[in-house]
C-alpha cells in the first residue's frame, strides 16, 4: 500500500479515535509538555533578543574601561587621540539614613557627558510621565529610584544626605541605559554628579569601587583606542568591555534561568511522557482485535506500522501545536513574574521557539511511544480465532531506551553547565526510581492493613492491589511534582527561617567598611563609648589574582561561574600575623608573628575553586604594584560564625606599603539606630552595611527567581494530574465493572463513592507523603551538606503534602466516580461479557 | 376484571406493560413491548427466547439494573419506578440475588470476600462466619482465600452461588447460568442451585436458553423480538 495512502488511514483513523479517552490523555500531556517547554524558549528567546538589541546602550558608550582605582590620565589622552568622546563614571555601594535604621544604595557619579549611547528618562513626580534627558544630575543633585522615594518617606526638592554630602532629591530615575533591570538590583540606585564625590568623602584609595572611563566615535577609532591601550590596561588591572560583553551577569543569570528553567520543564516533560506511555499502552492495547482483522485480510507489518505511526504523528504535531500556542500565550506569565531583567519592554514574542518546541514535542511522542507502536506489528491474525492469544508486550529495554533517548536529547545540553544537567538528569532519574520502589513499598503496607470485618476498606484498595506496577507509577509521578512544590514552598522557608535561629546569638549584625586608615582608633573608641563590642578590626587590601606558578590567570579558562568571577575581578586581601579562633589551618603551617618571607594563606574552598595549591606561587595585582608570595597554609573557615573572614591572608608587613582601608563588624543593641546615623556623619566615607537587611533584599530578588521556577513547575503538576488521569482510564473498564457488580449486589452511591475514595485518597495521599518525604530528605541533604545549618523534621511537610496529593487524586478520580453511577448497571454487564 | 388489582395481590415478581426502547442508528428500536406477566412467591420461572429476544434486558428490567421505557416492575410490592437508584440497591441487597453466565466476581478479591461483599454492603452481623458457611455449603470451604483467576468454571460459579444465596434472598435472579461451563459441571451446577433454592424457600426467575433446564422451573416465559409467549 503506498505511504500516501497509509496516511489517509491514518488520519481518517484518527478522525475515528478523536474522542478515545486514552488518545485524548496523550495529546493533553503532550500539550501540557509543548507549552511547559515552549513557555520558556519564549522568555529567554525574548531576552536574549533584547540583549542582542541593547548591546551598545547597556555599555551607555561603544567601549568601557574598568578597574578598581581612578583611570589614569594616560586613557584620556589616547582616547581624545582618537577623537574619541568620554565619560566617566564610579559606582559604589554605599549607606543613607532611614528613620528605622540604614538604607543601602547602588551610588552612580556621571560626568557630563554620561550617556554616550542610550537613553536616559528622568520624572518630575512619582507616575509623571517620563522625559528623555541627554546628561546626568548637574552638581549638587541626586536622581534617585521612585522605590528610595517611597523607602525614604522623602519628597523632590528634599535633601538627601550621602556619605559627607548633601545634595537634593532632583529628579525620579526612570531608565539609565546601562543598568540591567530590578532582578539584578541588590539596592535602588541614586545617580549624582562626578563633581560632588570628593565632598561625599566616600572615596579613599582601596575603597569598595569601580572606576570606568566610557569612550563612543567611529567604529575604526574605537578599534584603535582598544588596540592601543590594550597592553597598559593589561598592566594596570584594567579591563575592557566590549559592547557584547556588556552586563556579564545578566548574560551569565539568563544562561543559567535557562538552564534551570528547562530543567524544570523536562521534569514536566518527563511526567507527560510517562502519561503517554500508560495511555499509549491501553490505546494500543485496544487496537489488537481490529489489527488481528487487518492481518487476517492481508494488511502487512509494515502496512500496520505507517498507518498508526501517521496516527500517532498527526495527533502530535495536531496537539504540539495547540501546545506551542499556548506556551507563547502563558509566556507572558513567566515573563511578569520574571519581570525586571531588561529595562523598558522585551522584544514580541517571536515564532521560532513555537517552532522548536512544536519538533521537541513530536521528538517526546515518538519517545515515549513509538516502542508500543512497534508491539502492535507482532499481533497475530490467530487473534481471530483465539481472543486469549496474549499480545506480546512492548520490551521494556525499548521503552527504557527510547524513552530515555528523548529525556536525553531534550535536555538543555545548550544552556549552562553540562556537567549540572547530567547531575539533574541522574537526579532526576534516581529520584524517580527511588519514588517508584517507596510507592511500591507504601502500597504493600497498605495491603497488609487489616481488613477483617471491613470489606469496603479492601475493595477500594482493589486497583491498587490488581495493577500495583500502575499505581506505583502514578503515585511516582505525583510525588515528583508535590516535592517539587513543597522545595519551593515550605522547605525554602523552613531553610532560611533555619540558618536564622542558627545565628549566634551575639553574632555581628553590622559591618562597617571603607574605614580610613586615620579613622581606625577614634571609630574604635566611638563603639565602645556607645557601649558596643567591636569583633575585631582588620585591614583590607584590593589585589586581583593575575599569575599562579608562573602563568596568567584567564578567566575563561575556568568552568565554574564562581571561579570565573573571582577571577575577573579584584578581591580582599587581608593582613594578618595571629590566626583567628574561628579559623583552622587545614595543610601547611601558618605564619606566627612578623615573618618577613612573602606568603599568602587561603580559604581552602576557594584554592580549590581556583586550583591553587599548598606551595604555589601567587601573583596578585595591587593598584600598579605586583605583590608575589607562595601558599605556605590553607584554613578551613567556620563562617557560621558571622565574623568578618578573608578569603586571602598575608602577612602585615608584605601588605603594608598598599593603600588599604579597614572593616569592623558588630552587634547594634536593638532599637538603637541613632548609633548608625551618626556614626555615618561622623565617619562619611565608611559604609555600614545591615547585614539582616542584606539578607532580606538578596531574598526578594531570590524569591523573583524562584517564582519563575515554580510558575514551570505548574507544568509539572499539570503533567503528574495527567498520569494520574492515564492511569484511571487505564483501568477504567475493570473500574466499571467492579462497581456494577457491586451496584448490583446492592452498593448504594454513598458506598460507591466510600469505595472509589479509598483508592483514590490513598493513591493521592501516599504520593503526597512520599513527595513530603522526598522533599524533606532533599532538604536535609541542602541543609546538612551544602549550607551545613541543622535539619529538623517537620511532620507538617507530611500532613501538607499527603492532603494536597489526596485531594488532587480524588478531584482527578471524580470522573471514574460518576461514571459508575451514571451507566446503567445492565449494560455494563452486558458489554463485559 | 381488574387485572392489576389480581396481580398485586399475588405475585412477588409483577411485570405490568413493560416496554424498553433504546435509540439506534436506524430510529428507535423496541427490544422489549408490553410485556405482562408475574412470578409466585417460591415458584420458579423460567425466562426463554433466541439470542437477541430481550431476555437480558428483561432480567435487568426485572432487577431494577436499568429503567422501563414504559411499563412498570414490582417486587414484593414494592414498585421500583417509584424508589430512586440507592432505594432500588438496597431492596436488592435486602430481597435479590443474582447469579450470572459470566461468575462477575471480583478479581481482586478472594472468594470469602467476594461472599462477603454483599454482607458487609447490608451492614449484616457475623460477616465472615456466615460468608464461611456459605462457601462450605457450596462445597467450597477449603478454597476461601483464592483469588478467582485460581477456580476453575465450575467452581467460581459456586462461590457465585454462595455470594447469591449467604444473604437469604426471598428472590434469584440467574442469567444463563450455565452459558460458560461444559455440560458434566453446568448440571452439577444447576442441581445445586434448585437445592440451594428449596433450601431457603427462594423465587427463582431464570434466564436460560437450554429446554431441558425450563422445563425444570415451575412456569416459563418465552419471547420472541420483543414479544411475550406464555408456556
Amino acid at each position: 500500500m503506498p505511504l500516501a495512502t497509509l496516511f489517509r488511514q491514518g488520519c481518517l483513523g484518527l478522525y475515528r479515535d478523536l474522542r478515545n479517552p486514552h488518545l485524548l490523555v496523550v495529546a493533553i500531556a503532550l500539550t501540557i509538555a509543548v507549552a511547559g517547554m515552549t513557555a520558556v524558549a519564549t522568555f529567554t528567546d525574548r531576552i536574549d533578543r533584547g540583549l542582542t538589541a541593547q548591546a551598545s546602550s547597556l555599555l551607555a558608550g561603544d567601549l568601557a574601561l574598568n578597574g578598581a582605582y581612578a583611570i589614569a590620565d594616560a586613557y584620556r589622552s589616547a582616547a581624545a587621540a582618537e577623537a574619541l568622546a568620554i565619560s566617566e563614571q564610579v559606582n559604589l555601594r554605599s549607606m543613607i539614613s532611614r528613620a528605622d535604621g540604614m538604607q543601602m544604595i547602588e551610588l552612580k557619579a556621571v560626568g557630563e557627558k554620561y550617556p554616550l549611547r542610550g537613553e536616559l528618562q528622568v520624572a518630575t513626580a512619582p507616575f509623571a510621565t517620563p522625559e528623555t534627558v541627554r546628561q546626568g544630575p548637574s552638581s549638587g543633585n541626586a536622581w534617585i529610584d521612585a522605590r528610595l522615594l517611597g523607602m525614604l518617606h522623602a519628597r523632590i526638592g528634599q535633601p538627601l544626605r550621602i556619605g559627607a554630602a548633601v545634595l537634593t532629591i532632583d529628579r525620579i530615575l526612570i531608565q539609565e541605559p546601562d543598568r540591567a533591570g530590578d532582578l539584578f538590583s541588590i539596592a535602588p540606585r541614586v545617580m549624582m554628579n562626578i563633581q560632588d564625590l570628593r565632598a561625599t568623602r566616600l572615596l579613599l584609595p582601596g575603597s569598595q569601587a569601580q572606576y570606568s572611563l566610557i569612550v563612543a566615535g567611529a567604529r575604526e577609532a574605537v578599534s584603535a583606542f582598544a588596540a592601543h591601550v590594550q597592553a597598559s590596561a593589561d598592566k594596570d588591572g584594567i579591563r575592557i568591555v566590549h559592547p557584547a560583553e556588556a552586563r556579564p551577569e545578566i548574560r551569565s543569570a539568563l544562561d543559567r534561568a535557562e538552564q534551570f528553567l528547562n530543567l524544570a520543564a523536562l521534569v514536566a516533560t518527563t511526567l507527560a511522557g510517562l502519561a503517554i506511555l500508560v495511555a499509549g499502552q491501553s490505546f494500543t492495547r485496544e487496537q489488537i482485535d481490529s489489527i488481528a482483522v487487518w492481518r487476517t485480510l492481508g494488511a502487512t507489518r509494515r502496512t500496520i506500522g505507517w498507518r498508526y505511526t501517521f496516527e500517532l504523528l498527526v495527533l502530535g504535531i495536531g496537539a504540539a501545536a495547540v501546545g506551542a500556542g499556548v506556551g507563547i500565550g502563558l509566556e507572558s506569565g513567566l515573563a511578569r513574574t520574571l519581570s525586571g531583567w531588561l529595562q523598558g519592554a522585551l522584544p514580541q514574542a517571536s515564532w521560532l521557539p513555537g517552532l522548536v518546541g512544536l519538533g521537541r514535542g513530536v521528538l517526546a511522542l515518538l519517545g515515549f511511544s513509538l516502542p508500543q507502536v512497534l508491539a502492535l506489528l507482532d499481533v497475530s491474525p490467530a487473534r481471530v480465532l483465539r481472543r486469549d492469544l496474549p499480545m506480546r508486550a512492548p520490551s521494556p529495554l525499548l521503552i527504557g531506551v527510547s524513552s530515555l533517548s528523548a529525556v536525553g536529547l531534550l535536555a538543555p545540553w545548550h544552556a549552562g553547565d553540562p556537567t549540572v544537567t547530567l547531575y539533574a538528569l541522574a537526579g532526576l532519574g534516581l529520584c524517580l526510581l527511588a519514588l517508584f520502589a517507596a510507592g511500591r513499598g507504601l502500597i504493600w503496607v497498605a495491603q497488609q492493613w487489616p481488613t477483617e470485618g471491613e470489606i469496603r476498606w479492601r475493595a477500594g484498595l482493589i486497583n491498587l492491589k490488581r495493577r500495583p506496577t500502575l499505581a506505583s507509577l502514578q503515585i511516582c509521578a505525583l510525588g515528583l511534582s508535590i516535592m517539587a512544590l513543597m522545595l519551593l514552598t515550605f522547605v525554602r522557608r523552613d531553610l532560611v527561617t533555619s540558618w536564622t535561629t542558627s545565628l549566634p546569638a551575639n553574632a555581628p549584625d553590622h559591618f562597617v567598611i571603607n574605614i580610613e586608615p586615620s579613622a581606625v582608633n577614634s571609630l574604635a573608641q566611638f563603639l565602645a563609648d556607645n557601649g558596643i563590642t567591636a569583633h575585631g578590626i582588620y585591614a583590607m587590601t584590593r589585589g586581583r589574582l593575575i599569575e599562579i606558578n608562573g602563568q596568567p590567570v584567564r578567566p575563561d579558562a575556568y568552568t565554574d561561574p564562581r571561579a570565573r568571577r573571582l577571577a575577573d575581578r579584584e578581591s580582599n586581601l587581608s593582613a594578618a600575623d595571629t590566626l583567628k579562633d574561628d579559623n583552622r589551618i587545614v595543610a601547611g603551617k601558618f605564619w606566627q608573628g612578623g615573618d618577613p618571607m612573602p606568603q599568602f594563606s587561603l580559604e581552602s574552598g576557594i584554592a580549590k575553586l581556583l586550583g591553587v595549591r599548598l606551595g604555589d606561587t601567587l601573583i596578585y595585582q595591587i593598584a600598579e604594584q605586583r605583590i608575589e608570595g607562595k601558599v605556605t597554609s590553607l584554613r578551613a573557615v567556620n563562617w557560621e560564625t558571622m565574623q568578618a573572614n578573608f578569603f586571602v591572608l598575608a602577612p602585615t608587613s608584605l601588605l603594608a606599603p598598599y593603600p588599604s582601608t579597614y572593616l569592623t563588624s558588630f552587634k547594634l543593641p536593638t532599637g538603637r539606630f541613632e548609633i548608625l546615623q551618626t556614626l555615618a556623619e561622623r565617619y562619611p566615607s565608611s559604609t555600614v552595611i545591615d547585614v539582616m537587611a542584606l539578607v532580606r533584599q538578596v531574598r526578594a530578588v531570590m524569591d523573583k527567581a524562584l517564582a519563575g521556577i515554580e510558575f514551570v513547575f505548574l507544568f509539572t503538576v499539570a503533567a503528574g494530574i495527567t498520569v494520574i488521569f492515564a492511569a484511571v482510564q487505564a483501568t477504567h473498564g475493570e473500574r466499571l465493572h467492579d462497581a456494577t457488580v457491586m451496584k448490583t449486589l446492592g452498593a448504594t452511591r454513598r458506598q460507591l463513592l466510600y469505595i472509589t475514595s479509598v483508592e483514590f485518597l490513598i493513591l493521592g495521599g501516599l504520593a503526597g507523603v512520599i513527595g513530603g518525604l522526598g522533599a524533606s530528605a532533599a532538604a536535609w541533604l541542602l541543609a546538612t551538606r551544602a549550607f551545613h545549618l541543622g535539619f529538623s523534621f517537620h511532620p507538617g511537610t507530611l500532613i501538607c503534602g499527603s492532603l494536597i496529593g489526596a485531594a488532587s487524586v480524588w478531584l482527578a478520580g471524580l470522573r471514574a466516580i460518576y461514571s459508575t453511577w451514571r451507566q446503567p448497571a445492565a449494560q455494563v454487564l452486558r458489554d463485559w461479557s | 376484571m381488574n387485572k392489576r388489582k389480581i396481580i398485586v395481590t399475588s405475585g412477588l415478581v409483577i411485570a405490568e406493560n413493560l416496554s424498553k426502547e433504546f435509540a439506534g442508528p436506524d430510529g428507535v428500536l423496541r427490544v422489549l413491548d408490553d410485556i405482562n406477566f408475574q412470578v409466585l412467591c417460591g415458584t420458579s420461572c423460567a425466562i426463554v427466547g433466541t439470542s437477541g429476544s430481550g431476555k437480558s434486558t428483561l432480567l435487568g428490567l426485572l432487577a431494577g439494573l436499568e429503567t422501563p421505557s414504559s411499563g412498570r416492575v414490582i417486587i414484593d410490592g414494592q414498585d421500583l419506578s417509584q424508589l430512586d437508584e440507592d432505594a432500588r440497591a438496597r431492596l436488592r441487597n435486602q430481597r435479590i440475588g443474582f447469579v450470572f453466565q459470566q461468575f462477575h466476581l471480583l478479581a481482586a478479591l478472594t472468594a470469602l470476600e467476594n461472599v462477603s461483599l454483599p454482607l458487609a454492603l447490608g451492614h449484616r452481623p457475623q460477616v465472615r462466619a456466615t460468608a464461611r458457611a456459605a462457601l462450605a455449603r457450596v462445597g467450597l470451604a477449603s478454597r476461601t482465600d483464592h483469588l478467582p483467576r485460581q477456580l476453575s468454571g465450575g467452581e467460581q460459579q459456586r462461590v457465585a452461588l454462595a455470594r447469591a444465596f449467604c444473604t437469604r434472598p426471598m428472590l434469584l435472579f440467574a442469567d444463563e447460568p450455565t452459558g460458560n461451563l461444559d455440560a458434566h459441571t453446568a448440571a452439577q451446577i444447576i442441581d445445586l442451585m434448585f437445592e440451594l433454592n428449596r433450601e431457603a424457600g427462594t423465587t427463582l426467575v431464570l434466564v436460560t436458553h437450554d429446554e431441558a433446564l425450563a422445563k425444570r422451573c415451575d412456569s416459563k416465559i418465552e419471547l420472541s423480538a420483543g414479544k411475550m409467549r406464555r408456556g
